[in-house]
């Protein structure tokens, strides 16, 4: 039962931490807004079935960067098996003034612009991960995460700054 | 920009709506939610069972109530069919690795890949496990009958459509799943 109570309390201290991650992640990956509640909440119930499994062999942030990845990449080759999870307790509120800033917009339609795995390895390096904990996540090594990393950087200073002529 | 300007900018885009949940019922609605997972993989798992069960028990007392040696012959395969059908379904599901959504992203794309190249195998040999093993005894059914010739084509032809409209569905779907490969692939070759 006190382990019960564990789980619990720790399931919801990590969906406080990370909501903010797994919010932005999910924007990149979801095809529109309804999609990207979708994603949030699939996030959010795989983190509760997989939490009692979790043996710490990785940092949590890790491990929590690999679920959102992993639910929000194979999301388009699950759908007939992809049960939708709606969740009533959680909601999401618009901010009635959100600061309007066309960079954010550039930010996203750029790094959508990325082949799958290179739009998961920047978005983990703007999370600010380090490049081991990006090699592990991804399957790479980190020399190969360096480069990738380098290229693709490139690749998105390139389309901000077309955005910023227009 | 330079690379802090850019990942303080991307830490900010959440800033546009806010996720509130309530502590408590999250947890309890995620048992619920959990409950009910596990009972619709029972459900789909018993629901293919039952048809395939119903399908026996309809071709079982045929057998016994034809009186041509023909149309029993063909009730007696139809059932043999059904349990087949029986039997591969079981094995398909059974055989599905469960989903690591724990483990890289390389390991998840090849996981993406391995189920839809199965799914696409399945559907493509549809003729074989589905289509031929129904088709077959109901025409043996349908010749052995006393009915007029003119009903017997009617049957057949009807039989004929039914059965060339599922092939082709189940490989119209299969062909769709090509362009889903080849972006896992590009994906995979990604990792690589």
């Amino acid at each position: 039962m006190k382990e019960r109570n564990d789980i619990e309390e720790r399931y919801v201290r990590i969906l406080e931490e990370n909501k903010a991650s797994i919010q932005r992640i999910c924007g990149v990956y979801a095809k529109n807004a309804e999609d990207k509640k979708d994603l949030i909440q699939d996030v959010f119930f795989q983190i509760w079935k997989a939490l009692p499994r979790f043996e710490g062999k990785s940092s949590l942030a890790t491990w929590i960067y690999r679920i959102t990845l992993n639910v929000c990449l194979r999301s388009p080759y699950q759908k007939h098996s992809r049960n939708k999870i709606q969740l009533d307790s959680v909601v999401f509120d618009p901010i009635s003034d959100p600061p309007k800033n066309l960079e954010y917009e550039s930010l996203y339609q750029c790094i959508s612009k990325l082949p799958q795995v290179d739009r998961s390895i920047i978005i983990l390096f703007l999370e600010d991960l380090p490049y081991k904990e990006i090699a592990s996540i991804v399957g790479i090594s980190e020399n190969h995460v360096a480069v990738k990393i380098k290229r693709i950087k490139t690749q998105l200073f390139h389309c901000l700054k077309t955005y910023e002529n227009e | 920009m330079n690379e802090d300007n850019l990942k303080s900018l991307w830490k900010n885009s959440s800033q546009k709506e806010t996720i509130s949940f309530n502590q408590y019922k999250i947890v309890s609605e995620m048992n619920d939610k959990m409950i009910e997972f596990e009972k619709s993989i029972k459900k789909r798992n018993m629901r293919e069972i039952i048809a395939a069960i119903v399908v026996i028990i309809f071709f079982s007392i045929q057998t016994i109530r034809y009186e041509l040696f023909l149309q029993k012959l063909g009730a007696g395969l139809a059932v043999l069919a059904a349990v087949f059908i029986i039997f591969k379904l079981l094995h398909i599901q059974n055989s599905k690795k469960p989903i690591t959504l724990t483990g890289s992203i390389k390991e998840q794309l090849q996981h993406s890949k391995d189920y839809l190249l199965r799914e696409q195998k399945l559907l493509k040999s549809v003729l074989f496990w589905y289509v031929l093993p129904l088709m077959v005894p109901l025409f043996i059914i349908t010749i052995g009958s006393d009915y007029p010739l003119g009903i017997q084509i009617a049957y057949l032809v009807f039989i004929l459509g039914v059965s060339i409209f599922v092939y082709y569905i189940n490989h119209k779907a299969a062909k769709k799943l090509d362009t889903q490969l080849l972006e896992l692939d590009d994906a995979i070759r990604g990792v690589e």
